[in-house]
């Protein structure tokens, strides 16, 4: 492979390895991915740490992500200004979440954080009527969206405060067996 | 992404395997992630002020928690700029101090590191030891952890077993061979002369008499001499310690993998029926990339959920409280009486095998296994009569696979206490009437050569039915173990066995457990009537007529059921798939059960 790349200096690039679940190659992969988005706003050189951002409209039209209902969720929850704008450094750590390498309990942890529409930490009713919205487009009647989402807080809530913790939701998650085949974005 | 992915596969084990020794620790960082979020600033302040320290081995330790530390950042749910940062820091502690560190440090440090090489290289081999590891991931990633845990269920049983195996073939079965009077030299380890003639049939084999009988594998082998062989090793005491030892590591085990085990579980029952959470978050699937998938996808999803709702609702149909108090009381008079009617019907069954054999001469084959094959039909189908019975009740589905498991538990026990005591009734009545007759040596072997049932034996109560009863006989009470003889014998039966199927796995596997199984049966022979032979030839019976008939119920309920449904579903009118008769379910609770009623046999 050799050490041609002029993107990132070495020590970015082990720094990257170690935060992220991906080798060498595909950080530089994702990275040209990042720059085809908007190669006028990203630059070539790394090596100084360049604040670019790019805004939510260019990652929600990735293929990967714009069939995704819950698109602006994830970008909200992995960027760093909570808007859905992401640096790079933002990317990646998505991207390596999503990956099929991650195990099962950070994904749940991400997971929760994208259902809980507004970062209270906790998934209340109003969350997953959200979530339920987003994921049926809106198809479901309102009396089916209500019954379903007792049925959840029946099922997952333990401590029976009316709404999910995230011990509530890992615990039932960590159980799924579609889980980890589901939650999971390959780039 | 492909050419990369096979590093990173082999990255991803060892890292996996290196976050499963801090799982802990990544689960407390996770809950409390709020707390973090706040203290960062103070984390990193602590850190430093940490290390200013010049104590050589404070700076080590404080060496090692760092590079731990930058082992393990991809597993923190911290975004990005912090994980970069906390790295960062970590590096440069550990490149700064690291020099500061005198030489045996370094060594020590090195020495460490070489260590957790090894110890990581140790435990890669070792994993590869691990029978059927690469067959339950794969049934994990179809299936679920659920049935996954079943099979993992029965490995450690299977390992239990071999440990047992080993015990008492070591210092039991071995002795005996080596150093005990060889076969046809006592009179109880000569097959008599009636027998002879037919002692290779089938018909006697399968009846484990003739060669079998008197082979290793049955109590009466073992000569009543004190002391065998040149070393004088004695043979009665080591049987007696055997037991004991066999039954105090099997308590301890378990004991200990139960402490284990309620560490880590939650305080909920294992099949949580988490239908609809599940069918909310993990419906969608990320992996989609084109917008037609998208809306197909989007359409099933919902019509799932609509599913889902209907079923939900015909279950809250309202029925009046009389009516339901009422039908529940029916179910449990329903299932009281079989379980009562079962525990008659296995007590007569042993009952009627001893009169006849008190008749008749010869019995026939069905005569013969009678007892086993009653006793495995109840086991197979009661389970399913309860569940059906269970229908009427119309619990959540969470207490009414409680009070399923429950009634199945209360259903084995019984069946195996009532044949428990109906054989000692039976051995009982037998030895009375054989200290009547003390000269009859012909008319014991006749019966010997027709036993035909079923039996367990737990080993204290043989032990002290010995000393306690009195009996006379010749032979010594000795634990055996199976020698290559039975392996060929349950190769034979094992070979319909062999096919491809889901759950062909689990039948292998069940198979399996049931060779060890047979490997471990008390058995005693005698020579004059020796009831020892018999309970132990009873045992054998059943686990082997069991297993015929778990592997012939999965191969006609489960497999052909699944051929039919598949195949036959494009020319029947209503879909075959999700209705009656659906593809078959692996029930994991009642599985478990069944193993555990197979190895309560084996004990």
């Amino acid at each position: 492979m050799g050490n041609k790349q002029t993107i990132f200096s070495a020590q970015q690039l082990d720094a990257y390895q170690d935060c992220t679940y991906f080798t060498r190659k595909e950080i530089l992969r994702l990275f040209s991915r990042y720059r085809d988005l908007a190669p006028q706003l990203v630059p070539l050189d790394y090596t100084h740490q360049p604040d670019v951002k790019l805004p939510y409209e260019l990652i929600g039209s990735m293929p990967e992500l714009k069939d995704n209902p819950f698109r602006q969720r994830i970008a909200e929850v992995f960027s760093e200004d909570g808007e859905g704008n992401m640096t790079l450094e933002d990317f990646l750590d998505m991207f390596s979440v999503l990956s099929e390498m991650a195990p099962r309990d950070l994904k749940a942890y991400y997971a929760f954080k994208i259902y809980d529409f507004n970062n209270d930490d906790f998934i209340c009713k109003l969350d997953l009527v959200k979530t339920l919205n987003k994921l049926t487009r809106n198809e479901l009647t309102e009396d089916e969206v209500r019954m379903v989402c007792e049925k959840v807080m029946d099922e997952a809530d333990m401590d029976n405060d009316g709404r999910l913790s995230l011990e509530d939701f890992q615990h039932v998650i960590v159980r799924a067996p579609e889980f980890l085949s589901t939650f999971h974005i390959r780039i | 992404m492909s050419g990369g992915s096979q590093p990173v596969a082999t990255i991803s084990r060892t890292t996996a395997r290196r976050h499963k020794s801090v799982r802990k620790n990544s689960r407390r960082i996770y809950s409390h992630y709020q707390d973090q979020q706040h203290g960062s600033s103070d984390d990193e302040d602590k850190e430093d002020g940490r290390v200013d320290s010049n104590d050589p081995e404070e700076m080590f330790q404080n060496i090692q928690y760092q590079k731990e530390i930058i082992a393990n950042i991809r597993t923190r749910p911290w975004p990005m700029r912090r994980k970069l940062k906390v790295l960062k820091q970590a590096r440069e502690i550990v490149l700064k101090y690291e020099g500061r560190l005198t030489r045996t440090r370094g060594y020590q440090a090195a020495g460490a590191n070489l260590l957790k090489k090894l110890s990581r290289l140790l435990y890669n081999i070792v994993v590869l030891f691990i029978p059927w590891e690469m067959r339950i991931k794969k049934i994990e990633s179809h299936f679920g952890s659920g049935v996954a845990s079943y099979f993992i269920f029965l490995r450690w049983l299977f390992g239990i077993n071999i440990v047992l195996t080993i015990m008492t073939g070591a210092f039991i079965v071995l002795p005996e061979l080596l150093a005990g009077a060889s076969f046809g030299t006592t009179r109880s380890k000569t097959i008599p002369k009636e027998q002879f003639s037919s002692a290779q049939d089938l018909d006697t084999i399968w009846s484990l008499g003739g060669y079998l009988q008197y082979s290793v594998l049955f109590y009466g082998y073992y000569g009543r001499v004190r002391k065998i062989g040149s070393a004088g090793y004695r043979l009665p005491l080591a049987y007696f310690l055997v037991g004991m030892a066999v039954f105090a590591y099997s308590f301890i085990i378990l004991l200990r993998k139960m402490a284990k085990n309620s560490r880590l579980s939650l305080a909920s029952a294992s099949d949580e029926n988490f239908t609809f959470c599940w069918r909310v978050f993990c419906a969608w699937d990320y992996l989609i990339g084109n917008p037609e998938a998208a809306e197909s996808k989007g359409a099933a999803i919902v019509n799932n959920i609509r599913e889902a709702i209907v079923e939900e609702q015909e279950k809250k149909k309202d029925t009046s409280l009389a009516v339901l108090i009422s039908l529940r009381i029916l179910a449990n008079i329903l299932v009281l009486l079989s379980l009562a009617g079962s525990i008659y019907i296995i007590y007569f069954v042993v009952d009627r095998s001893q009169k006849l054999e008190q008749e008749k001469p010869e019995l026939t084959l069905w005569e013969k296994n009678e007892v086993s094959v009653v006793v495995s039909l109840i086991t197979m189908i009661a389970p399913s009569a309860f569940e059906l019975v269970s229908q009427l009740e119309m619990y959540h589905p969470r207490t009414s696979l409680r009070f399923q498991l429950a009634r199945v538990l209360v259903l084995y026990l019984g069946n195996l206490y009532s044949l428990i005591i109906a054989l000692l009734d039976k051995v009982n009545i037998m030895s009375s009437a054989i200290q009547v007759v003390p000269g009859n040596w012909s008319d014991p072997s006749s019966f010997l050569a027709t036993i035909s049932q079923p039996d367990e034996e737990s080993l204290s109560t043989l032990v002290s039915e010995m000393y306690l009863s009195g009996i006379k006989n010749d032979s010594m009470s000795t634990t055996t173990t199976t020698t290559t003889t039975m392996a060929t014998i349950a190769t034979a039966l094992d070979t319909g066995s062999v096919f491809s199927n889901a759950s062909a796995g689990k039948n292998v596997l069940v198979a399996w457990t049931n060779h060890t199984a047979l490997f471990e049966k008390n058995a005693r022979s005698q020579q004059d009537p020796c009831w020892e032979t018999y309970v132990g030839q009873e045992m054998l019976k059943l686990s082997i007529i069991d297993m015929i008939f778990t592997v012939a119920s999965i191969l006609l309920i489960d497999f052909i059921r699944g051929l039919v449904v598949r195949y036959l579903s494009d020319c029947c009118c209503w879909d075959l798939e999700s209705k009656f008769p659906e593809y078959g379910e692996f029930k994991i609770a009642e599985n478990v059960l069944h193993l555990i009623y197979n190895q309560g046999m084996i004990w």
